[in-house]
């Protein structure tokens, strides 16, 4: 029996809630927190499996069997776009979104760590191994030690949520946008090390995401600052808080 | 800290490789035998099917499936690929196991599978590779000797690992 999708549910699941119990969330609660994550991450698996099915062997997409074999491969943006699409469903007015913002990016280092810890489950998947080199792991059957591309992987979004979670003095909208250009930028670099019998859709897929999500935080980053320079102190209105005009964010209320 | 310190015992829940290998548990030797046209299936004995391998010249990929079996299906695409990508370095042979040749050029045809199989009708090719369940995917080098046996579904990695040792091989 292929026990890969158990033991990655397993990692995965109990190493999330592992995480959220040794360093809760500051200002979130804890089950507001998981309740909040949940829909959107099964429904970002679900769709990044099926899209995977879809684009490789479409043969397959209405055998269930087939599409639980999760063994053969995941469409990783495709479920990253599934999750945010569910997350911006539960807000229906601008002010919600607003709020829905600053929840996601209380949530970002936990999602990252869990990402990190699918990454990390390849080692029971047989998806870690990169080149070959004197130091690595030397997986089951093979004689030759190899780089094991998934765990660094794993390590450098572990450092990337560390870092997210640290980092107080990025907006909400600007701490998504950061995670989700770290994410891409790190799974763009393991693709590059990571072998592919044809053209590599991770890698294609990770550089536009990488790009467009740079692009993204400097436009927002450079919208602030414009928003916040067009106003001088002696202009605001008496009684308006001060860095509150229409051009700011609505994460920022 | 506590976040970092989190994960990596998270990570490792992950478990580790060890260094185990199946090298030499099976070596293969028979007077050389031409291997079917290709995206052909036809019977084979395991004498036929041990020429097939040692008479290839080059490291073989031996894929045991079954049109039936729901992780052939998913690997399918990429033993195509790999077929694609090595060819004229690595054979490709399929093992037909369990099934009719009828649903066997079925499947090949709809995952475009352009190497050939051979169809093991009395399982005396499959006790011979030690399958204990389908798929099963196994790499010789060039001299016959096994190189790794992979049990269920294998993933790009680790086929495109196994081959690269298999062509590494003296």
């Amino acid at each position: 029996m292929d026990t890969g999708l158990l033991l990655t549910l397993l990692i995965v699941v109990g190493g999330f809630q592992l995480v959220i119990r040794v360093a809760p969330p500051a200002g979130v609660d804890r089950a507001q927190l998981v309740e909040f994550v949940s829909t959107p991450v099964i429904a970002g698996l679900v769709a990044a499996r099926v899209v995977f099915v879809v684009l490789d062997h479409p043969a397959s997409v209405f055998r269930i069997r087939d599409v639980m074999v999760v063994r053969s491969g995941m469409e990783f943006w495709a479920g990253v776009v599934a999750a945010l699409l569910c997350v911006l469903t539960k807000a229906r007015r601008p002010m919600d979104r607003g709020e829905v913002m600053v929840k996601l990016a209380a949530a970002v280092p936990y999602l990252l760590a869990g990402v990190a810890l699918y990454e990390a489950s390849c080692l029971v998947r047989d998806g870690c191994l990169g080149p070959v080199s004197n130091v690595g792991l030397v997986p089951h059957g093979l004689d030759s030690a190899m780089v094991p591309v998934g765990l660094l992987v794993a390590g450098a979004l572990v450092v990337t949520a560390v870092v997210l979670r640290q980092a107080g003095t990025l907006e909400a909208d600007q701490t998504v946008l950061s995670s989700i250009a770290a994410l891409g930028g790190i799974r763009l670099v393991a693709s590059w090390f990571l072998p592919a019998f044809g053209p590599s859709r991770v890698e294609r897929e990770s550089a536009v995401v990488f790009v467009v999500a740079v692009i993204g935080l400097v436009v927002v980053t450079v919208r602030r600052r414009r928003a916040r320079g067009v106003v001088p102190e002696s202009e605001v209105a008496p009684g308006l808080p001060f860095g509150v005009d229409d051009g700011e964010d609505v994460s920022r209320r | 800290m506590q976040l970092a310190s989190a994960t990596v015992i998270g990570l490792l829940l992950g478990g580790c490789a060890t260094g185990m290998t199946d090298r030499g548990d099976l070596v293969v030797s028979a007077p050389a035998v031409r291997l079917p046209g290709p995206g052909m299936v036809l019977p084979a004995n395991l004498n036929e099917f041990e020429g097939m391998v040692s008479g290839a010249e080059t490291p073989v990929v031996v894929n045991v499936w079954a049109s039936w079996c729901a992780p052939c299906r998913a690997e399918a695409p990429l033993l195509a690929r790999a077929a694609n990508r090595y060819r004229g370095k690595v054979t490709f042979l399929g093992v037909l196991s369990r099934d009719r040749p009828d649903e066997g050029l079925k499947f090949m045809r709809t995952y475009a599978i352009t190497y050939p199989s051979v169809l093991d009708v009395t399982a005396e090719i499959s006790a011979f590779l030690k399958v204990s369940g389908l798929p099963t995917t196994l790499v010789f080098d060039r001299h016959g000797s096994l190189v790794t046996r992979v049990f269920g579904g294998i993933s790009e990695q680790r086929l495109a690992a196994s081959i690269d040792e298999a062509l590494r091989a003296p």
